[in-house]
């Protein structure tokens, strides 16, 4: 009993600074999964989703305004909008209604 | 012997291990695993860098400061995959010319040459054929899940050089550079059989069509066979969990796999969906999915629950082996990384270990799911980030459950307490036949026999 007693002193260090790394470790993952949580909850509950459309090579941005009448129309809403224009430079226009 | 070992059942298990280790077969393949243990624990560690520092969606994110230089970022990156990669990621290849070394060495042949051409083989094996990228190689079975086939492959070289060849020359019998020379004659026959197969070999099979295979009707089985049936649902996530451990015990790899690309099924969605609609995880419709069960409570430290492994050894064991190696794979093991302690101790391939390496991760998963469906701790629906420490696991998905926190703890508890019988057989068998002591050595003739 005495012996065991003895060689089992050395292990027991690495049970106390496995026990101190997973408290360490325990801490970020709480607050983590807190944040994660709640990100992913507001999205999946967010009202509103954005709608992405994009017109054929040979339109311009104006394509989808006949589309967006109506359905701001249809439903009494005001939807806002923006519209991007990639140029053949690479630069970005926008406009925002 | 009958004095070491308590019990009927030790004593079996004692016959048993002892009968298998005269095989010149579980040798090779124990000493091979022994082998690799350092490469796997380099690459390990690298790993824990890149999971911990370098992901830039880790759990740790909040407190490590970032590097805002991407230049920067990028290189330190690079560097880490590349270590990574050649340690951990082909440790096939160097098993490969393990097991052809020793193999040929048995036999009287020339090990070296063995050895190298086993590599080759494997390589050539593995070989991608593209015409874009000239030296590519399917990297998915060059790493841990490749290494049965590696082994097997291994054996098979050298068990050709003992059929086709004459043994080799006495190193000291000759001038070195005739003896170099003469060698290589003598092994050129089988050297040119083994690559040639290996080409037709390579050639006829895409080796990771083929060993994804059984993994692709599995988890098509898993995926689209869905029942509501809580019972059925319960039954297959232990079928499935018990196919990925026993595989991952092979060298191998199951669906569940942590090492894995996170692969979710529609019962782990409608849980996630359930639980960001009601804002609670408390009653999510699927209780027993994989994640439920499998990765929260069946991974502490990796496939097998290896982590309880490495905590008996502290608790119990006096060889100094054991301790080494327990201590070094202790932070790999935290953060899920079970390889090290798999090929170190060995736990791959040792018919000591199988029975817990599969009866802890089973307790644990009945145990959660008699708790799940009491009601007391809720289910893990949440996302876990990879390498997220699998003790914590259960409390990450659970959005920080205290109750989930304490079940793991117990579930890891009963796991230690599964392992420590077993990690003391381990420890007298070592004491009859040590397979570690002639590891690499010169004259390992008498031992091999």
């Amino acid at each position: 009993m005495m012996r065991t007693f003895n060689k089992q002193k050395k292990p027991a260090k690495y049970l106390i600074i496995l026990t101190t790394i997973l408290v360490i470790l325990g801490i970020p993952s709480y607050i983590w999964t807190k944040k994660n949580v709640s990100t992913l909850a507001g999205r999946y509950n967010s009202p509103m989703s954005p709608i992405i459309m994009i017109p054929g090579s040979s339109a311009s941005a104006d394509r989808f305004d006949d589309l967006v009448k109506t359905i701001n129309k249809q439903y009494g809403e005001h939807h806002s909008l923006l519209k991007l224009t990639v140029n053949t430079d690479g630069k970005i226009t926008y406009k925002a209604l | 012997m009958e004095n070491l070992f308590k019990n009927k059942f030790e004593q079996k298990l004692a016959q048993i291990t002892l009968k298998l280790q005269k095989l010149l077969f579980y040798r090779i393949i124990q000493r091979t695993v022994l082998m690799i243990f350092p490469f796997v624990l380099f690459g390990s560690f690298i790993k824990i860098i890149q999971i911990t520092i370098l992901r830039k969606d880790s759990f740790l994110t909040d407190i490590i400061p970032k590097l805002n230089n991407d230049f920067v970022f990028n290189h330190i990156n690079d560097i880490a995959t590349a270590l990574y990669s050649l340690t951990l990621g082909w440790v096939a290849v160097i098993a490969t010319f393990g097991a052809a070394k020793y193999t040929a060495k048995h036999f009287h042949r020339d090990d070296q040459m063995a050895g190298l051409t086993s590599i080759s083989s494997l390589l050539i094996i593995t070989f991608t054929y593209s015409r874009v990228q000239p030296l590519s190689f399917h990297g998915t079975v060059l790493g841990m899940r490749g290494l049965l086939f590696a082994i097997l492959l291994g054996m098979l070289v050298g068990w050709t050089f003992k059929a086709t060849s004459s043994s080799a020359p006495n190193h000291r019998s000759k001038h070195l550079s005739s003896n170099v020379l003469e060698r290589t004659f003598i092994s050129l026959k089988p050297i040119s059989i083994v690559l040639i197969v290996s080409v037709i070999f390579s050639f006829l099979v895409n080796i990771t069509y083929y060993s994804d295979l059984p993994n692709n009707i599995v988890y098509s089985l898993a995926t689209n066979y869905q029942s509501n049936n809580a019972l059925i649902q319960l039954l297959s996530t232990i079928g499935f969990s018990l196919y990925t451990i026993i595989a991952s015990f092979f060298g191998w790899s199951g669906i569940y796999s942590p090492i894995e690309i996170e692969k979710s099924d529609p019962t782990v969605l409608n849980n996630l969906n359930y639980a960001l609609n009601h804002h609670t995880a408390w009653g999510a419709p699927n209780l027993f999915t994989s994640n439920t069960l499998y990765h929260s409570f069946a991974t502490l430290g990796g496939t097998g629950s290896v982590l309880a492994l490495i905590i008996a050894i502290f608790l119990v064991s006096k060889d100094p082996d054991f301790q080494t190696v327990a201590r070094w794979t202790m932070i790999p093991s935290v953060f899920n990384l079970g390889s090290s302690i798999m090929s170190g101790i060995p736990v791959l391939f040792n018919v000591i270990f199988i029975i817990p390496f599969i009866l802890a991760p089973l307790t644990c998963m009945l145990m959660a799911a008699i708790a799940l469906q009491l009601h007391l701790m809720p289910p893990s629906v949440y996302p876990i980030p990879t390498g997220a420490p699998g003790l914590l696991s259960a409390f990450i998905g659970t959005n920080g459950s205290w109750q989930a926190l304490i079940f793991s703890l117990i579930s890891l508890t009963v796991s230690v307490y599964i392992y420590i019988p077993f990690v003391r057989i381990a420890e007298k068998l070592k004491t009859i036949d040590n397979l570690a002591l002639d590891e690499g050595g010169i004259s390992d003739d008498e031992n091999l026999q």
